[in-house]
């Protein structure tokens, strides 16, 4: 009997490329109202892990199970081509495209959910300007706005951090950590930097070897997480 | 003079208004064109497919010259009994639509039994894609544009799943699709010895090919194609920018991206048959840098594309008709001024706001 709380779970899921499994016999369990954390280094086999618990790549062992209706994805922004024309508030708007109608229109209640995020971001007085000029610190913050638009309950964040300044970052972090608590969120953060995440997450976890185990709080980067 | 209709233009010294209210098909096809052009030209911009917009087109002139090619044994009744291609010289009766237009020209001009004038349109082909000469394939534009769907729907396949299996990088692929066509165009005419000069007046383009009966087919496919593009530019515009994430929101992506292929296939295919692929190359491809500067969004990208491309069609028709040029190059060229312009406007406003 699996826990209410309960909004995403691996069991001895094993994910990989061409039936090759680059993580093998993996086990967790993300509840709501907690914010993780899942550290490794580069080449560790995040972004496989992370597509995994996304649903995009089928396990090739074991089972994914997703207990929420709403799970909302916030990808890398370098990953994001900057040649699109796109405003702030089309970015935001498409967190609501499950929404749209049989002519592909976003009703009004979604155009509205999407406005009241901007605002709880503080980016409303950029909803008109293009995303693709804004700093790297704003596009997150843009992207984070895009998925709270959707009224998710689980999110999976992809390198938040990774370029943004150290203010930034620190904010970024508290907000996903305010959303955890006080709207019950399940927040998933994948990230290399496990310095900036140990302080901010709930719970960290660590990719080593194709394996993920939980990392005890207060143990040395170095001897924990070799970089 | 390169076509029939353009020859009747010239002889009775017609202006581009007058063209337009005498063959209304051929203006509104024009303008349809060039309005739906720059739409497919915006997705593939933005989604980095710009090379697709020249090998799309090359692979639909290998679809068609294959078609000619094995006409003589699916398509027979498009040859006569010597095994050579209908020619326009072997017709009886002047077609309904030439004798209408004979008697108009007499009207406004007074060109009573000219030179050019009757023979010109005794030698049009009744009801066809117009200006072939003799010993050409009698080329029904329904059979070369299910040749011309056929390859670009094949031709998208392979790239698709070629691209699922991550082989070669999209540049490569759609490089390599461009040098197959161009060669299997060049083979299949070469060795069929039928249509070539069909072939050549497909590849050099125009506009003013299109015959009334056609026009309702035309209207469908390419009206059909441009209201999906933009009625669903937002899960279009979604997939095309961030897959995952549409993914993740529970957007059939599969499906949509078959809506597209097909959209984009018909549109290219129809268009390579009515303006040839370098008319067809520009209209994609020019009114949509030309508005990218401009577009604040992507449904302003999608609006300004289309607004350039029917305005470069419109200069195109207004300059080529009273100055006897070719239509298709002509609007090229228009849409390439359009983009000149653009770009002038483009840097004379930064230059101001830095200033």
């Amino acid at each position: 009997m699996s826990s209410p709380s309960l909004a995403l779970e691996l069991r001895g899921a094993s994910f990989g490329y061409e039936g090759r499994a680059v993580l093998q016999g993996i086990d967790l369990e993300l509840e709501r109202g907690i914010c993780y954390g899942l550290v490794g280094p580069n080449g560790a086999g995040k972004t496989t892990l992370l597509r995994g618990l996304l649903g995009s790549l089928v396990a090739l062992a074991g089972t994914r199970v997703q207990h929420v209706q709403r799970l909302r994805y916030v990808p890398q922004r370098e990953t994001l081509d900057a040649a699109w024309p796109l405003r702030v508030q089309d970015v935001v708007e498409t967190g609501a495209y499950d929404r749209l109608d049989l002519w592909g229109r976003l009703p009004r209640a979604a155009r509205e959910r999407a406005r009241a995020a901007l605002r709880e971001l503080g980016l409303d007085d950029l909803r008109c300007r293009s995303f693709s000029e804004l700093s790297g610190g704003q596009r997150q913050r843009v992207l984070l706005a895009r998925a709270l638009a959707g009224e998710p309950e689980a999110l999976l964040l992809d390198e938040p951090t990774s370029g943004v300044d150290e203010e930034s970052s620190a904010h970024i972090l508290e907000l996903l950590q305010r959303l955890a608590r006080e709207r019950g969120l399940c927040i998933a953060v994948v990230s290399h930097q496990r310095e900036a995440l140990e302080a901010s997450v709930d719970r960290l976890f660590a990719l080593r070897h194709g394996a993920l185990r939980e990392v005890e709080r207060g143990v040395p980067a170095r001897t924990e997480e070799p970089r | 003079m390169n076509t029939w209709h353009l020859l009747l233009a010239s002889e009775s010294s017609l202006s581009a208004w007058e063209y337009a209210q005498r063959f209304p098909q051929v203006f509104f096809a024009a303008l349809l064109f060039g309005f739906v052009c720059p739409l497919v030209g915006s997705y593939l911009l933005l989604r980095r497919m710009t090379m697709l917009a020249l090998a799309l087109p090359q692979l639909c002139m290998a679809g068609i010259a294959c078609g000619i090619f094995c006409a003589p044994w699916i398509a027979p009744w498009f040859l006569d009994d010597h095994g050579h291609t209908h020619g326009a010289h072997d017709r009886e009766a002047l077609p309904a639509e030439a004798e209408e237009l004979q008697s108009e020209l007499e009207q406004l001009a007074g060109v009573v039994g000219s030179a050019a004038g009757p023979s010109a349109i005794e030698n049009a082909p009744h009801d066809a894609p117009l200006g072939m000469g003799h010993e050409v394939f009698h080329a029904d534009p329904r059979y070369e544009l299910a040749w011309a769907l056929l390859s670009s729907g094949l031709g998208l396949l392979v790239l698709q799943l070629l691209g699922r299996r991550g082989v070669l990088s999209a540049d490569a692929r759609i490089a390599a699709l461009f040098a197959a066509a161009s060669a299997l165009t060049l083979l299949f005419v070469a060795e069929s010895g039928l249509g070539r000069e069909h072939v050549e007046h497909i590849v050099r383009g125009d506009l003013v090919e299109i015959a009334r009966a056609d026009f309702p087919l035309f209207l469908v496919l390419f009206g059909g194609a441009a209201l999906f593009l933009s009625i669903y530019r937002r899960p279009l515009m979604l997939i095309g920018w961030d897959r995952e994430s549409a993914r993740v929101l529970g957007l059939r992506v599969r499906l949509w991206e078959l809506g597209f292929s097909v959209a984009v296939g018909v549109v290219i295919g129809v268009g390579v048959l009515v303006a040839g692929p370098i008319v067809l190359f520009a209209l994609l491809v020019l009114p949509t840098i030309a508005a990218r500067r401009f577009a604040p969004s992507f449904g302003r990208q999608l609006l300004l594309a289309s607004l350039c491309g029917g305005t470069a069609t419109t200069l195109g028709f207004a300059v080529a008709i009273p100055l006897d040029w070719i239509l298709g190059p002509t609007i090229a060229l228009a849409a390439l001024t359009l983009l000149g312009a653009g770009a002038a406007c483009g840097f004379v406003l930064s230059r101001s706001s830095s200033g």
